[in-house]
């Protein structure tokens, strides 16, 4: 550590000299590097993804727990959005005599921005803090240094897997919380009203249109990868002990639930610079 | 069951359950654009098409039947509209059907409407264009109300002006309008327009029935018109009326002349009809003749009884 400047273990940045990066507040300088280190360890990922060898099983598994695990909680949250979300826009639309538009405004609600930021921050609550643990104990109890003198690459099985099973699950969780919700919804507008099953998913599919569903598909991607890289980030990070183990857990939630906010506003400017919005 | 091939089964059911989800979901979407469905194309040229875009509905007798697919500009009043229609519609859109855009409900999206046209069109074909209807712009509706506004004001201001008048002046106006006794005429008089109104509908149906009547050629005035053979007879009698009138004419004509002769002249008849001693002398050898005469019929009677002449007369009388 120089002059408070924090660099993590295996980094080569060695100020020798004051430089103008000095001049900068020390927690401008902490986020700076974290940001750097961040991406460092996004580059590795690419680099070491593309090459075998290839652990298909150890994805698979990562994506069993991941995923399908997480499914009940994608799924319950999922349902009480559209309930409670469909409960509370009814009085309003009512007051319009709208209430016909209930369907379609809980649709492109939920399909263009809720279910992907909403379901991505539970995800993001729920992998990335039991990637970031699970790694950040790897890491104190040196498991991630018993892998590399064994000769397996633990970048490759521990990190790679995790993030390619995020990537790959966390948007196909996001549509099934998606479909979830809107059949809440469809609850939640006939606890007054009577509409079809076949009226109530007609109304909702005719407002939207590709460019609402493609680029939230598209989104949920980068939100996946982001969650799976910010929590190996953390956890491969991980020092001090227990506590260590403790403080990457936490940190990967709220800097991938920072970066799902961050990628969701990129997301919503490329839209709009596409004109889809 | 393997603890590893079941965790494979559950994600590859979470896996599937998921990519289901998404196809569904974006066929959804697609075929309510008749992405997937057989559709052809009809173009439209609007002269302003109100904020209608790509992706809106066509409607076909309230039916969702497309979408449209592209707007461009064609001139500075021309605007070309693109709609993908589904193909089974080709049975009943005509080339005389029109376009127009319209709103769905009252702060819906735009859509374009296309009428039925009419039995004695061909049916539409591919990329076939129809006709539009200028649609209906709600600025320049406001502006109008607003005009209709300004309009009305000035119209209220003058007709308070009027009443005030009216009541001021105390005039015809305001009799006609105030004074019950000339309501109660005026009611009275309407009860009588009433009541020859009654009776001129009466007259009306008798006079129907008449006419009616006259046109079967019954009664005199209907043999008189409808008759052709009558018709015939009184141009000949007016023939001979006038044959006669002529010939009327030329004898009044000779009596005339013989009038002015009588008048002028000394013969027996002017002497007769001027001169009263030879009307004398007429009179008395009229009455000498008649003298005569009874004596001759005496001398005749006389005659027959004679000796001479009896055998002659009874055999005559045989």
């Amino acid at each position: 550590m120089i002059s408070g400047f924090q660099v993590s273990e295996g980094s080569k940045m060695k100020p020798k000299e004051k430089d103008v990066l000095d001049y900068l507040p020390h927690s401008v300088q902490v986020f700076l590097n974290e940001a750097g280190e961040i991406t460092r360890f996004a580059i590795r990922f690419f680099k070491q993804v593309l090459g075998p060898p290839y652990e298909f099983k150890e994805t698979a598994r990562q994506s069993f727990d991941i995923g399908y695990r997480s499914l009940p909680l994608i799924g319950i949250t999922a349902f009480i959005i559209g309930l409670v979300l469909t409960l509370q826009s009814r009085p309003t639309l009512a007051e319009f005599g709208a209430e016909s538009w209930l369907p379609s405004m809980v649709g492109i609600s939920i399909i263009r921005e809720i279910g992907p930021v909403v379901f991505a921050l539970i995800c993001a609550g729920k992998i990335g803090s039991s990637i970031g643990a699970e790694l950040g104990s790897m890491k104190v109890t040196e498991q991630i240094d018993a892998m590399e003198v064994s000769g397996t690459n633990p970048f490759k099985y521990i990190v790679v897997t995790r993030i390619i099973s995020t990537t790959l699950t966390i948007p196909i969780l996001i549509v099934i919380g998606d479909a979830i919700a809107l059949y809440g919804s469809y609850l939640a507008v006939n606890i007054r009203a009577s509409v079809s099953f076949t009226l109530f998913f007609k109304q909702v599919f005719e407002s939207l249109q590709f460019s609402d569903a493609i680029p939230a598909l598209i989104k949920t991607f980068f939100f996946g990868f982001a969650i799976g890289l910010v929590g190996c980030y953390k956890g491969y990070n991980s020092k001090k002990g227990t506590e260590g183990v403790g403080r990457s857990a936490n940190s990967a939630v709220v800097v991938s639930s920072l970066m799902v906010f961050l990628l969701d506003l990129i997301a919503v400017q490329i839209t709009q610079f596409f004109g889809f919005l | 069951m393997n603890k590893e091939i079941s965790r494979n089964i559950r994600l590859g059911l979470f896996v599937i359950a998921g990519i289901v989800l998404l196809i569904f979901g974006l066929y959804s979407i697609g075929s309510n654009k008749n992405m997937f469905t057989k559709s052809f194309t009809l173009e439209s040229y609007f002269y302003d098409v109100n904020g209608l875009s790509v992706g809106n509905n066509v409607r076909y007798s309230g039916i969702d039947v497309g979408t449209v697919q592209k707007i461009e500009i064609i001139n500075d009043s021309s605007v070309r509209v693109v709609m993908i229609i589904e193909e089974k519609l080709k049975d009943f859109i005509r080339k005389n059907s029109i376009a127009s855009i319209g709103t769905d409900g009252l702060m819906g999206n735009k859509l374009v409407n296309i009428s039925a046209g009419t039995s004695n069109a061909s049916m539409v074909e591919n990329n076939d264009r129809i006709a539009s209807l200028k649609a209906v712009n709600t600025d320049e509706m406001l502006r109008t109300l607003d005009m209709t506004n300004s309009n009305i004001a000035l119209i209220s201001a003058n007709l308070k002006d009027i009443t005030q008048n009216v009541y001021q002046s105390r005039g015809t106006l305001y009799t006609v309008l105030m004074d019950t006794a000339l309501a109660r005429s005026v009611s009275q008089s309407i009860r009588n327009i009433e009541g020859i109104s009654l009776n001129l509908k009466q007259t009306s149906v008798q006079l129907a029935s008449l006419v009616s009547d006259v046109n079967g050629g019954k009664g005199p005035l209907g043999v008189m018109l409808k008759d052709t053979a009558l018709s015939g007879d009184l141009k000949t009698s007016v023939e001979k009326i006038k044959e006669g009138s002529e010939e009327f004419s030329r004898i009044t004509k000779d009596v005339s002349v013989l009038m002015q002769q009588i008048n002028s002249g000394n013969g027996v008849v002017n002497g007769l009809l001027t001169d009263s001693l030879m009307a004398d002398e007429l009179k008395k050898s009229i009455t000498n003749l008649q003298s005569a005469s009874q004596k001759l019929d005496q001398d005749l009677e006389a005659l027959q009884h004679s000796f001479l002449l009896r055998r002659y007369f009874r055999g005559k009388s045989k």
